[in-house]
């Protein structure tokens, strides 16, 4: 079943201060190697919450979005929240996504993470919202919600080849909206990677005809 | 069609332990873990202190402390870590279809808890128990009532993505330290794992037809909620009712048309209270009150509700469950004829 639904509107949050890799290196004690590759990898800096948690960082990228396009609280019918780390989340059995609605009054809206496809998460959330979308006439809008935190300084590093920043994202979906609609969604899923730091799923085809990815945070895991 | 039908179950809880509540845990054999929880629950102060975690290597709160029991007898699994668990019920499931059966295009995982190891994804070893390509992801965060929001999406996905036509939802709940298994509210979370496939409606199909299946969030408060809030409410019983006859309605039913009716069997007055609303009697059932076993509660429930004697077709059975942060979920399912159901695998 085809339907159309769009990328209104996102918004993102970075938190300060912003770190260089070198000072990084030297405080986790990392050898001037693995510095190397990771300045050759075109890594030079990340954000660093420095004690915020996922949900501050989640609120504040929703707060700006809510600013920069005035939405009601009430006309969000869906909240999904994604993240790459485990531990973005609200202790359990606390809900993240669920004191997100509760702090912005998104009265509507339901409200579940997608997780464990790591840095894939936020796309593979698109198939489920645009499956949601399909099956539910009801449905006019989502909010895609993504917010990371690495307390683990020594952790940030993605095997040598990137390092984890701290940010959060918030996306608005509609239904059949005039801009950056969504064309097509393709995955593969090795598993490989499940007992290892890295990506899970890579993204072997994305079809966004959208300027989408580029207000996500650059260094997002 | 694009109807789910359920066509197999498995489900696993380990053996009874007895928990202290004082003890927000049991302690772990041998050398401690190093999984690097530690960093996260102290960073989690800011936001959430005081933490529940830390709250719980302490007495519990009034609510724990009125309670009669000092004890608890629930299911602790000692051999396995949480995707360990869930590749066990979905092991068990994959093992049992036939060879030309069609393959799993999603694997869902829902759950509460988190892994011993923070790096680790279920999901990933999900697709790897199933050996073909799949999408796999994780469905969190709504504690008991995930489950309920898989079968949504399994539905969804059918309905939107007509290549579909296999999807394994698996359930997993494993504690380890830093966490408690004790909450604020005086429940013990218990582990146990649990499987439902999924398959698209067709001419020779035979098991429990998903008609419909609904999660939500308990009611909102008047006034926004602070960032931090930790209150897990318990007015559980307006939310379910409202789910339940939302549902009920939705397909012009009324409680008499539902045959049978699986709880939570998290607390006495819940269960009382609807099966009180849907005008049924009230079964005693005395175990395993106040031990909750997360997102896996629904499936073990239903798989052993399936076990315990064969439905007669057409039969309509409406499941319920609770989420601990908040959340309320319903099922309602149509008997044509018994799915697999595996029970304790080995």
């Amino acid at each position: 079943m085809s339907v159309s639904i769009g990328i209104v509107h996102s918004a993102y949050y970075l938190p300060e201060p912003v770190d260089d890799v070198r000072g990084w290196g030297r405080r986790t004690k990392q050898s001037a190697e693995t510095i190397k590759r990771l300045e050759e990898a075109g890594v030079c800096s990340f954000y660093d919450a420095r004690g915020q948690t996922a949900l501050s960082l989640a609120a504040n990228a929703i707060k700006s979005l809510i600013h920069a396009t005035q939405l009601a609280p009430g006309t969000v019918d869906f909240l999904v929240y994604v993240h790459t780390l485990q531990g973005s989340v609200a202790p359990p059995p606390l809900s993240l996504p669920r004191l997100l609605c509760e702090h912005f009054n998104f009265e509507q809206a339901e409200a579940f993470s997608f997780a464990q496809q790591h840095c894939a998460s936020s796309l593979g959330a698109l198939r489920i919202i645009r499956a949601i979308f399909a099956a539910r006439p009801s449905v006019n809008r989502a909010l895609l919600v993504g917010a990371d935190v690495m307390p683990l300084a020594s952790d940030r590093s993605i095997a040598g080849a990137g390092l984890l920043s701290d940010g959060a994202c918030a996306v608005l979906v509609e239904r059949d909206a005039s801009v950056n609609r969504l064309v097509s969604l393709a995955f593969h899923a090795s598993g490989e990677g499940s007992k290892l730091q890295l990506p899970l799923a890579q993204v072997h085809q994305v079809r966004l005809p959208l300027s989408q990815m580029a207000s996500y945070p650059r260094s997002y895991p | 069609m694009n109807t789910p039908v359920i066509t197999a179950l498995a489900s696993y809880v380990p053996r009874t332990v007895t928990v202290h509540r004082d003890c927000g845990i049991e302690p772990t054999h041998g050398a401690p873990i190093r999984s690097g929880w530690h960093a996260w629950v102290a960073s989690w102060q800011v936001d959430y202190a005081p933490h529940p975690t830390k709250k719980a290597a302490a007495i519990r709160s009034a609510a724990v402390n009125a309670a009669a029991d000092e004890f608890r007898c629930v299911p602790v699994e000692r051999d396995t870590d949480l995707s360990g668990l869930a590749a066990k019920v979905a092991q068990t499931i994959c093992a049992a279809r036939p060879a030309n059966a069609a393959p799993i295009d999603i694997a869902m995982f829902c759950h509460s808890s988190l892994n011993e190891h923070v790096s680790t994804t279920t999901a990933g070893r999900l697709r790897a128990v199933i050996g073909t390509p799949c999408f796999p992801f994780s469905v969190s965060q709504q504690q008991g009532a995930s489950t309920f929001t898989a079968l949504q999406l399994a539905s969804d996905l059918l309905i939107a993505e007509p290549e579909i036509n296999t999807i394994l939802i698996v359930a997993a709940e494993k504690w380890c330290a830093p966490f408690s298994r004790w909450t604020d509210q005086g429940i013990v979370q218990g582990d146990a794992a649990g499987a439902i496939l999924v398959e698209r409606f067709g001419p020779a199909s035979w098991g429990l037809m998903v008609i419909d299946a609904r999660a939500g969030r308990l009611h909102q408060l008047a006034t926004p909620a602070p960032l931090s809030s930790q209150d897990i409410r318990t007015d559980w019983v307006p939310a379910l009712r409202s789910t339940i006859d939302a549902i009920l309605l939705r397909h012009k039913l009324q409680p008499n048309d539902v045959g049978t009716v699986v709880g939570a069997r998290i607390d006495p007055q819940l269960d009382e209270a609807i099966c009180r609303h849907l005008s049924r009697r009230v079964i005693e059932l005395p175990s395993r009150y106040r031990v909750h076993l997360g997102a896996a509660e629904p499936i073990v429930q239903l798989a052993d509700v399936l076990e315990s004697h064969d439905r007669p077709v057409c039969e309509r059975i409406l499941t319920w469950g609770v989420g601990l942060g908040g959340f309320v979920g319903c099922a309602l399912f149509e008997s044509h004829g018994r799915p697999l159901v595996y029970l304790n695998p080995p």
